[in-house]
């Protein structure tokens, strides 16, 4: 069945992405494939996609985004514990094909996001799930690159041309709007 | 080309099955008399897509373009999606009132299998309109919808 | 032409390229300063590979000395070039003439350097008392007395023999040392050079053939021998150790210079091999593999040790099955992506021998 035969190195990676969560990203596989991940991706600081600090006490921001495997852990490169958000959560999912780690996770958002890398299904425009991938990277590899993805948006290789027109024309505005999406869709609720 | 899981023991989710058929589908199939792609852009779920079949020659169907609408609901591929012909035809698997595929009619949706995909579906469809109990009905006039 | 595998039998190879220089990445490895405390000087020493390159020499009768599973034991590459050397030093069986494969997966063999120059540590600085002159310091390891000497625009000869070009700027001096780990050499003052003899142009790059480089070091140990054997030649060669260390030197500002090593050479045993750096080396499972070591682990399957290096980058990240694996579906090093053109299995667990 799904999960016969699943191969040491993913287990391996299951394990320390449970146990060691790399700041601000959490992956779980989901029960009945232990290919496919449910992942979390908090919008870095200083990016559009920041998390909004809305005064709730970190117990009760737990409650409304119940996304965290480990809050503590995973919000280390927050700003601090008191301020706490329902913002900037980004929903993804990733599935290990067949061929992985010859070949690369599938990975794509779920959550609505204004980027110019990123299109209206979610798909992402990152070299490295594509001709850059090497079996060297991971999974935590992958979602830290996403993640930075996020802070450091490129309109020169787009995969949204609109946005991207939008970004290179009027940044500012596009930034707005990239702010305004993740209030609106990426509320982790 | 197999999609999907192909005898495997790794199962492909529904949604990157879906987005590896959305793919294939804008990369065109074959000889083009049979193609596909999403219906709503911005459904991350990728639910209602529409398939083109162009009638094959040596039957009354030869030239006519059918237009379809197939549904993959959550659990797409474990089961077939729900097809309905849009564009009006007369063959045995379809419903004369509503255009609907009857899957107990079609052995490609009653015998289902995860593997099968949209691309299965229309290309049997399209054989379908070629047998010989289908490739003379009289049909309804061109352009017209159900 | 075919892929082939072997991790038991050695086979002839296309000839080595030198490598460019290794791209920075997150396995670069630097072989750590050894603290004085430390007992062995293998740490440093392991960060290695050593390519023969001469196939008349690779040719010589391997002795079997002071052969112990310890520390201070270099994997070995030896190359042979062309079919003539088709003879398998390790079990001396002979190789059955095959089609070159196209990428060579060979194991790597194990000799052990007496004497080691910190390429890193290398510096020439104005002497002092003779402001025209430049004077020579690095810090070396040495199991064994012995001693260092200074060639400028020095050639290197068939025997390992170096012979100064322009003898009439200066003369090359034996200069003793003892033994030690983490020992600093400081050319004594007034035996220095004046750098401004020569062209900076001829400074910073060695000749066409790269027989010829502007800085040579040349370091050599020799082992305690019995008297009775003090006057066989042959003896006295195999017990000779030399690290033969070959530099540039590049103009900073003012008149500091920057010293480049280009190559390092060990001869042992009358052989000649080259030294190179492997990276990812010095976290690999020299000290046994625990399971939940990151470090130590192939990078592709995450289970077994990393035990194979990949040439001209190497990078030694994987497993040999892994390698096999990788070799079917990329022909690019995991780790920095450059193409791959051999790979080689390198035990280093000690007891192996």
């Amino acid at each position: 069945m799904a999960n016969s035969n699943l191969p040491r190195r993913i287990i391996k990676e299951t394990q320390r992405l449970l146990s060691e969560p790399a700041p601000g990203i959490s992956a779980s596989p989901s029960e009945d494939n232990m290919r496919y991940f449910n992942v979390m991706i908090l919008g870095p600081t200083q990016s559009p996609y920041e998390a909004l600090h809305v005064e709730f006490s970190a117990a009760n921001r737990l409650k409304l985004c119940g996304c965290m495997v480990q809050p503590h852990k995973a919000l280390g490169s927050w700003r601090s514990p008191s301020t706490s958000s329902c913002g900037g959560v980004f929903k993804l999912e990733l599935f290990l094909p067949e061929e992985y780690p010859m070949a690369a996770p599938k990975v794509r958002f779920l959550t609505k996001i204004y980027h110019p890398n990123i299109d209206k299904l979610g798909r992402i425009c990152l070299d490295i799930l594509k001709d850059k991938w090497s079996p060297a990277l991971q999974i935590r590899t992958v979602l830290l690159s996403i993640q930075a993805l996020l802070s450091a948006p490129n309109p020169d290789d787009p995969l949204s041309e609109n946005i991207a027109k939008h970004w290179k024309t009027k940044e500012a505005e596009a930034v707005e709007t990239a702010k305004e999406w993740t209030r609106l869709y990426a509320s982790g609720a | 080309m197999t999609l999907g899981s192909g005898g495997s023991s790794v199962v492909v989710p529904r949604n990157f099955r879906l987005l590896e058929e959305l793919e294939r589908g804008e990369k065109g199939i074959g000889d083009g008399t049979v193609s596909y792609g999403m219906d709503d852009g911005d459904d991350i779920y990728m639910r209602s897509w529409t398939g083109t079949v162009i009638g094959p020659h040596n039957t009354v169907h030869e030239g006519r373009i059918y237009q379809l609408k197939l549904f993959c609901d959550k659990d797409y591929p474990e089961k077939p999606p729900s097809v309905r012909f849009h564009s009006r035809i007369n063959i045995t698997c379809v419903n004369h009132e509503t255009g609907v595929v009857e899957p107990k009619k079609f052995a490609l949706l009653a015998n289902w299998q995860r593997e099968y995909t949209m691309e299965d579906i229309l290309t049997q469809l399209k054989k379908e309109m070629a047998t010989p109990h289908n490739r003379k009905l009289v049909q309804p006039p061109e352009g017209t919808y159900f | 032409m075919g892929l082939s595998w072997s991790n038991t039998r050695r086979r002839t190879a296309t000839c080595y390229h030198p490598p460019p220089q290794p791209p920075s990445c997150y396995y670069h490895h630097h072989a750590e300063p050894i603290s004085p405390s430390s007992s062995s000087a293998t740490t440093l020493l392991l960060s290695f590979i050593i390519i023969t390159r001469n196939p008349s020499l690779s040719l010589l009768p391997h002795r079997h000395h002071h052969i112990k599973p310890t520390n201070g034991w270099y994997p070995v590459i030896r190359h042979h070039v062309g079919f003539a050397s088709a003879i398998n030093t390790a079990t001396a069986q002979p190789i059955l003439p095959e089609p070159a494969p196209f990428v060579d997966h060979q194991n790597a063999k194990r000799v052990r350097n007496d004497v080691n120059v910190h390429k890193d540590t290398l510096k020439v600085e104005i002497d002092v008392s003779n402001p025209d002159h430049h004077l020579v310091s690095f810090v070396f390891d040495a199991l064994f007395d012995g001693s260092v000497t200074i060639f400028y625009f020095a050639k290197e000869e068939q025997d390992g023999k170096f012979f100064p070009a322009f003898p009439e700027a200066h003369l090359p001096e034996k200069i003793s040392f003892q033994k030690g780990l983490g020992q600093k050499f400081h050319q004594p003052s007034g035996t220095g050079i004046g750098l401004g003899f020569f062209e900076l142009d001829d400074l910073s790059k060695s000749s066409p053939e790269e027989d010829v480089f502007p800085l040579v070091i040349a370091a050599e140990t020799f082992l305690p021998v019995d008297l009775t054997n003090e006057n066989d030649d042959s003896v006295l060669n195999t017990l000779r150790h030399m690290q033969i260390t070959q530099a540039v030197l590049e103009r900073k500002n003012g008149d500091s210079f920057h010293v480049r090593v280009i190559r390092q050479i060990l001869w042992v045993a009358g052989v000649r091999y080259e030294l190179r750096e492997i990276y990812g080396i010095g976290s690999s499972a020299t000290e046994g593999f625990d399971d939940s070591d990151q470090g130590k682990e192939c990078v592709i399957c995450m289970t077994e040790p990393k035990d194979t290096a990949v040439l001209p980058c190497r990078h030694m990240c994987m497993c040999g099955e892994c390698a096999k694996e990788l070799r079917l579906q990329s022909n690019k090093c995991p780790i920095c992506r450059q193409p791959i053109e051999q790979l080689i299995g390198i035990k280093i667990n000690s007891g192996d021998q």
